[in-house]
């Protein structure tokens, strides 16, 4: 599960010194001792945690046997588990491209980011949906920025690809279930081989800028839901079935940068967490 | 310097000497534990391997030094029957 830590709770606690900058101290626990956690900030200064459930809930219940531990320098150091907590991870931390990925162009790996270059080669990276591990009701987060949102595109009127697409191959074509760039804009294609959405559902469009930005893709039998920096933009009906996640560029002036991409199942509807009152012990 | 004083002097540097002791004990014993906690996270009971941080890292941050605090985390499975 998934949940955020708002922002005025952040901002209380850090300002109280009773949170490090890095969130590093932030621990979740569980009904069986400590959970590996991924903990990362979001733009408006909440703090998204995700970690494994211990044990199962059943319907309509509840489980009041986590909690969320912050503060205490004996809990040092965090456990960054993105890989224990994700199905599927990669933070592209090493020097080169994991062997998952099915790569057009020249992407490159390098100080823990990925990274479309500008050009003509129309770089990306994609995976074989049958091989790759997330299922067909899943979310998906990528987190990545475009240094310069107001780059060209190639011509033929393509900019940058975020999120899935047919399957294994980097063919430009239906169907896909994206966020799909422009310049100094950024919108959600939903496109269907046939039916509901059978060319391209396109909406909303909305300013992009420099920014890291988290762009978040659900989709099961039901259909999409796009949420952009945490807020959900949109939600199509339609089912996406288990395309690739595709993440490429085609930008001419523009490097994209890639900080992580992350998924896993989709339980719908999700489960509900709620944080109880701060304690001190 | 008469006996009981003389036996009070060794008393008190004997708990001086016990609470050097004790201290160099607590400090061993946190360092161990931090090690430990560098060492694995722990996922269904079994270990997983983690980033090691240097413990030097995370001190000198907070000021509310050894407090911890901790905040209930209730999930609800809104699935229906």
């Amino acid at each position: 599960v998934c949940f955020q830590v708002p922002e005025p709770d952040v901002t209380t606690a850090l300002a109280a010194g009773k949170m490090r900058a890095d969130f590093g101290d932030v621990r979740v626990f569980g009904p069986m001792g400590e959970r590996s956690r991924a903990v990362d900030p979001r733009g408006a200064g909440a703090l998204a945690v995700c970690f494994r459930l211990a044990r199962p809930i059943a319907v309509g219940t509840t489980d009041d046997g986590y909690s969320l531990s912050y503060g205490s320098k004996a809990l040092q150091p965090p456990m960054a588990a993105d890989a224990v907590v994700f199905d599927f991870f990669d933070g592209f931390d090493g020097t080169s491209l994991d062997s998952r990925w099915l790569v057009q162009g020249a992407p490159s790996v390098g100080g823990g980011r990925l990274t479309l270059p500008k050009g003509v080669n129309r770089p990306g990276i994609t995976t074989t949906a049958a091989a790759d591990g997330i299922p067909a009701a899943a979310s998906l987060e990528i987190r990545a920025r475009v240094l310069d949102p107001s780059s060209a595109g190639t011509p033929g009127g393509d900019y940058y690809w975020l999120g899935f697409q047919r399957g294994g191959d980097f063919v430009t074509d239906l169907p896909f279930t994206v966020f799909y760039g422009g310049m100094n804009t950024i919108t959600t294609w939903h496109g269907s081989v046939s039916g509901a959405c059978a060319s391209v559902c396109e909406d909303p469009v909305l300013p992009q800028s420099s920014a890291f930005r988290v762009y978040r893709i659900d989709r099961n039998s039901d259909g999409a839901r796009f949420t952009f920096d945490d807020g959900v933009v949109r939600e199509q009906a339609g089912p996406t079935g288990d395309l690739s996640v595709m993440i490429r560029s085609f930008l001419t002036k523009s490097d994209i940068e890639v900080d992580w991409v992350r998924a896993r199942p989709l339980i719908w509807p999700e489960p509900n967490v709620t944080l109880g009152a701060e304690s001190a012990l | 310097v008469s006996k009981g004083a003389r036996a009070g002097r060794v008393a008190v540097a004997t708990l001086a000497a016990l609470f050097v002791i004790a201290a160099i004990g607590c400090s061993l014993l946190t360092d161990l534990s931090g090690l430990r906690t560098n060492a694995a996270s722990v996922e269904g009971g079994s270990a997983v391997d983690a980033p090691n941080v240097p413990v030097s890292d995370a001190s000198d941050e907070i000021s509310a030094s050894a407090r911890t605090f901790t905040r209930r985390v209730v999930v609800a499975n809104l699935a229906q029957s």
